[in-house]
C-alpha cells in the first residue's frame, strides 16, 4: 500500500464531494452523472505522483466551473425562451 | 449573534432616512429639452465604421438633438456619409490626418474641445478598441464618470449594464452634468443609414502635442461580416485538432452560411485561430440569430459571450458533450465529414 499525501487525499475527497453535491440538478438526471463521475475519479486512482494528483485536482476544479457555469447558461436561455416576445 | 443584532439596528435606523429621502429623482420635461448628445463615430481610411453607429441610435432614445463628432484625414468626406444617416442633427468634423489612428492621447483633447464648445450632456460611444481607448480619457479630463459598455436607457440620466461577465444586471444613474457613455453595439441596432439630411460643420482643432507615436498594425483582413454584429456565426472549438484543419473547414462553411468566424478560447489558445475571432468573457460578446459551433464540448465559461444567440446549434461526436444541454439543436456526427457534407448542401441550395 503506498501511503499518498493525506492534504491531497482530503483535497480529491473534497472536489468530489463538490461535484456529487452539483450533479443533483444536472439536466439528465443525478444517476447519469454521478456513474460518470464516479468513472472518471475512478479511472484515476492509480495516481501516486503528488504532480499528476495536483494535475487532476485542477481538472476537477475545471470541470466544475464548466457545470456551473452549464447551469447558468441553461437557466439563462431557459428564462429567455420563456420571457421573449414570439 | 452580535453582528445580526447590530445590523438590523442600523437597518431600522436607517428606514426614516430611506423615506424622507426619494429613491428616484424626479424627472424635468424640460431637462430633456436641453439634453444634447454627442455621438463619436470612428472612421478608418476614410471611411466610416458602422459598429459605431450604435451609439446614435442610442442617442435616438434618450431624445433631444444628436451631434455626431469624426476626424482623421478625409473626415469631410465620412461626414457626408454620415450626413445621410437617419436621426443625426449636425456633423462636426475635423480634418486633419494627427487624429487619423484614433490615439487617445490627442483625440481626447480634442474631443473635449469640442464637447465644452457645444455644450453637450451625453457623449456617446460604441465599445470598440476606439471607444475603449478614448472614453476613459475624455472622462477623466471633464471629471465625470463614465458609464461603460451599456445595454439599455432607462431615462437621460438611468442606465443599464452588465457587470461580473454578464451575471448580474446593474442599473446605474449618474449624476454627472455630462454623461460619458460607451454601448454595446449588439443591444442597439444600427440606425437608417439613408434619408437623413444633417449639416456639416467644422469643428475646433487644439493641436494637442502626441507624445505617442503611431507605428504599426497586424490586422486580420476579412471580407466576411464583423463578428461583433454578425447575424450568423460559425465557431470552432479544440475539436478541430490543427490550425490546417481550421483553415480547412471553417471559412467555407462560413461563406456557404454568410456568417462570422469565431473561436473558442481553448482552440485561440491552441492557435488555431487569431485572437480577434475569441467569443466570450474574455473575447468578444456576440448576439447572432444562428450560433453554430463544431467542435465545442465544454468550454461553456467562453460560450458565456454568445448566451443572447437566437439558436445555438452544436456539432460533436460525442453524444454525451454538455454543449448539447444548451443547445438548441444538436448534431452527433464526426465534424470531419458533417461539416464539408453541410457546407455542399448550402452550396446546392
Amino acid at each position: 500500500m503506498v501511503f499518498t499525501n493525506p492534504a491531497l487525499r482530503h483535497q480529491v475527497i473534497q472536489i468530489y464531494k463538490q461535484l456529487l453535491f452539483m450533479g443533483r440538478e444536472y439536466p439528465l438526471g443525478y444517476d447519469y452523472y454521478r456513474t460518470r463521475l464516479h468513472k472518471a475519479f475512478a479511472s484515476q486512482q492509480h495516481l501516486t505522483d503528488e504532480e499528476q494528483i495536483k494535475k487532476g485536482i485542477a481538472r476537477a476544479e475545471f470541470v466544475k466551473k464548466e457545470i456551473e457555469a452549464l447551469y447558468f447558461l441553461k437557466r439563462y436561455r431557459t428564462l429567455r425562451q420563456r420571457y421573449e416576445k414570439p | 449573534m452580535f453582528s445580526v443584532a447590530r445590523r438590523s439596528v442600523l437597518r431600522q435606523a436607517r428606514t426614516p432616512l430611506r423615506l424622507s429621502h426619494p429613491v428616484t429623482v424626479p424627472q424635468y420635461s424640460a431637462l430633456s429639452r436641453l439634453l444634447s448628445t454627442l455621438a463619436v463615430l470612428e472612421q478608418k481610411d476614410g471611411k466610416l465604421q458602422n459598429s459605431s453607429l450604435a451609439g446614435i441610435t442610442a442617442g435616438t432614445k434618450l431624445g433631444g438633438s444628436i451631434t455626431a463628432f469624426v476626424a482623421g484625414s478625409g473626415a469631410r468626406s465620412v461626414a457626408d456619409e454620415a450626413a445621410k444617416v437617419k436621426g443625426i442633427e449636425k456633423i462636426i468634423y475635423v480634418e486633419s490626418d494627427a487624429y487619423d489612428k484614433g490615439l487617445p492621447e490627442n483625440f481626447a483633447p480634442l474631443l473635449v474641445e469640442n464637447i465644452k464648445k457645444g455644450g453637450f450632456t451625453h457623449i456617446v460611444a460604441g465599445v470598440s478598441a476606439f471607444g475603449k481607448n478614448l472614453m476613459p480619457r475624455v472622462a477623466a479630463l471633464l471629471d465625470s464618470q463614465q458609464i461603460s459598455d451599456i445595454t439599455s436607457i432607462e431615462s437621460e440620466d438611468t442606465f443599464v449594464r452588465p457587470i461580473y461577465a454578464g451575471n448580474a444586471i446593474l442599473t446605474v444613474q449618474s449624476s454627472d452634468s455630462i454623461k460619458i457613455i460607451t454601448v454595446r453595439g449588439t443591444a442597439f441596432p444600427a440606425p437608417e443609414v439613408e434619408g437623413g439630411s444633417a449639416t456639416v460643420e467644422e469643428g475646433v482643432d487644439p493641436k494637442a502635442e502626441c507624445p505617442t507615436e503611431w507605428i504599426s498594425e497586424d490586422l486580420a483582413k476579412s471580407d466576411r461580416p464583423d463578428l461583433g454584429s454578425a447575424s450568423k456565426v460559425v465557431s470552432g472549438g479544440r475539436g478541430l485538432k490543427s490550425k490546417e484543419e481550421f483553415d480547412r473547414l471553417m471559412p467555407p462553411l462560413a461563406d456557404a452560411l454568410g456568417a462570422a468566424i469565431g473561436a473558442s478560447r481553448a482552440a485561440v489558445d491552441s492557435g488555431f485561430a487569431d485572437n480577434s475571432l475569441q467569443v466570450g468573457q474574455t473575447g468578444k460578446n456576440v448576439a447572432p440569430q444562428l450560433y453554430l459551433c463544431a467542435g465545442i464540448s465544454g468550454a461553456i465559461q467562453h460560450l458565456a459571450g454568445m448566451k443572447d444567440s437566437k439558436v445555438i446549434a452544436a456539432i460533436n461526436k460525442d453524444p454525451e458533450a454538455p454543449i448539447f444541454q444548451v443547445a438548441d439543436v444538436g448534431l452527433v456526427s464526426d465534424l470531419f465529414n458533417s461539416v464539408p457534407e453541410l457546407t455542399e448542401k448550402l452550396k446546392a441550395q
